[in-house]
């Protein structure tokens, strides 16, 4: 994130700050931020290579380093503070990490060491047809797919009380 | 009359070009660049190596010091080079209070002169602090009231133009305070801050360079500012343009010298419309797009210890590897004698050095070692380099 550094005065923050937080709540059309291939056997392949017990899970959030950052905070935060009450089998991957010192200051080590979170150190998961600047929400039934959506936390619990499957 | 109206309203009048090729292409190569010497610095477990406020600075005892803010936690992390510690020393600050800081981020930036002497930029608050090593706020000063001062550019320092003192005034080099395009106004790019009398001033304003077309995202349009040897000027130079200003303290332009690079000709525009920024829908994809893959002259930086002048230039990747998410650049340093001659660029990679923690020291160019990094966290590492001469 050399970034360069682009810069945005304090408007244009808000303002880019304020639509994504409107994205990321969108709900009813929801988008992934980009052509996410449910048919791709890109995803299968890179649960086998990072862990076939993924494929076991109901739920695989899948949050990249860089992107919405608001949306990247919210879905990290609430598995960091909701994770162990989730009734469902759930798993959360990390990919697109450019440094996994950052991540362990952001998180903290107990929570990399989570049996449930993953590290994606080779990226795969940020291969372009399976990857999205949002984090993405994908339920699976039986090891395939069943839905792709941008992580959000009403959304989710709403899925998890069984209303909107 | 008529005819010669519609003549002119037809025929679109050509960029102006600033390119030449004395003192880019064609140069009198006398220097390269050569590490001499390396520093490895321990960091603390809160502190990464990606930074964006960090440098050497040499106090008035000769004493070395390297220093960045830390952000994770609100700290300036800094070691004394000469005589390091296992451990980093940290400032703690303050987010409220009497020696409250505020929260600081990645915007924000630091001006290390000694020990005593500390400034810290909140850019989210627009307030200035002076803090010494134990964390307490010794002065506060507002630089800019963002509700009252709406149009008015507001500062951005950085580690690609990082705040410079002269004599008693600090200077900053400012974002634009409407999108690019409103740049017809007398827009100026440089805010002076007298530290005794507590009153700003906007001083430089673009050159014409900006006037030939719309130059893409917002970082394309800030500038880098340096001092030289003499203590009553500065030099600033443009993302876009290959000149670099001389101004008296006051902004009048004193002199302009070109110094452009071997490995790109001229910069060209995305659109040969300056006002292109002012319209309502624009295609900010394809700006991004465009500004991580144009060339950009990006930090000038004089080297006291040397007498020589650096101009660091990015060579960005193309369109389809920024597509691909791919938008780090290689980069060169030019080396330029004090009269602006040209005498040698030098060509580094991206994946090794970091592309913007590059500072002056004592023991030579320091630049950021990010390779080594990745193969252990602990530290952050440097290369120094110095000046060898080149035999014809």
């Amino acid at each position: 994130m050399s970034i360069e550094t682009e810069y945005m005065d304090a408007k244009l923050i808000f303002w880019v700050f304020f639509l994504s937080l409107l994205m990321a709540c969108r709900t009813g059309e929801q988008q992934t931020g980009n052509d996410f291939q449910s048919d791709s056997p890109l995803f299968y392949e890179g649960l086998a290579k990072l862990d076939q017990r993924m494929a076991e899970k109901d739920y695989i959030v899948v949050i990249p380093g860089s992107g919405c950052g608001g949306c990247i905070g919210q879905a990290t935060n609430y598995f960091l503070t909701h994770g162990d009450s989730v009734a469902f089998d759930w798993a959360v991957i990390f990919t697109g990490i450019v440094d996994k010192k950052q991540l362990k200051i952001n998180v903290g080590n107990s929570f990399l060491a989570h049996p449930n979170v993953w590290i994606d150190e080779k990226n795969i998961f940020r291969t372009r047809e399976i990857s999205s600047i949002y984090p993405l929400l994908i339920k699976l039934e039986q090891a395939q797919i069943k839905s792709v959506e941008i992580f959000d936390v009403p959304l989710f619990e709403e899925m998890l009380a069984g209303k909107n499957t | 009359m008529f005819i010669t109206i519609l003549f002119s309203a037809c025929s679109q009048d050509p960029i102006f070009s600033y390119y030449q090729e004395e003192n880019g292409k064609v140069f009198d190569e006398k220097y390269s660049l050569q590490v001499v010497d390396s520093v490895r610095m321990p960091l603390s477990n809160e502190a990464t190596f990606w930074q964006y406020s960090s440098h050497f600075t040499e106090t008035s005892h000769q004493k070395t010091f390297y220093s960045f803010l830390n952000t994770n936690n609100n700290t300036i992390e800094y070691h004394q080079v000469d005589e390091m510690g296992d451990i980093p020393a940290v400032v703690p600050l303050e987010v409220d209070g009497e020696n409250g800081v505020g929260k600081l981020n990645y915007v924000c930036a630091h001006l290390f002169l000694n020990p005593d002497s500390i400034f810290i930029y909140n850019i989210n608050t627009a307030k200035l602090f002076l803090v010494d090593t134990t964390g307490t706020v010794k002065r506060k000063y507002t630089i800019k009231d963002y509700y009252a001062d709406k149009n008015t550019p507001s500062p951005r320092p950085s580690d690609l133009g990082p705040i410079q003192k002269l004599g008693n005034a600090l200077y900053f080099s400012c974002s634009l305070y409407k999108f690019p395009g409103d740049l017809h106004s007398n827009h100026q790019v440089v805010l002076t801050f007298d530290l005794v009398s507590e009153k700003t001033n906007y001083i430089f304003p673009f050159p014409k360079s900006y006037d030939q077309g719309f130059w893409g995202s917002p970082f394309k349009y800030i500038c880098s500012l340096e001092k030289g040897p003499q203590v009553d000027r500065y030099f600033v130079s443009f993302p876009i343009d290959p000149y670099i200003y001389e101004s008296d303290l006051n902004g009048r332009v004193l002199n302009k010298y070109y110094i452009g690079s071997k490995y790109f000709d001229e910069i060209p525009a995305l659109y040969s419309n300056a006002d292109y920024g002012l319209k309502k829908n624009r295609d900010f994809e394809k700006e991004d797009i465009y500004s991580l893959s144009t060339p950009d002259f990006v930090k000038l930086i004089y080297d006291k210890y040397r007498n020589v002048y650096y101009r660091l230039t990015y060579l960005r990747p193309d369109k389809d590897e920024v597509k691909k998410g791919n938008s780090t650049p290689d980069f060169t340093i030019i080396i330029c004698n004090t009269d602006f001659q040209k005498v040698g660029e030098v060509f580094f990679d991206g994946e090794k050095y970091n592309n913007s923690m590059i500072s002056v020291a004592r023991q030579g160019l320091a630049i950021a070692r990010k390779d080594l990094y990745k193969r252990n966290d602990d530290y952050i590492s440097y290369n120094f380099f110095d000046l060898v001469s080149i035999e014809s």
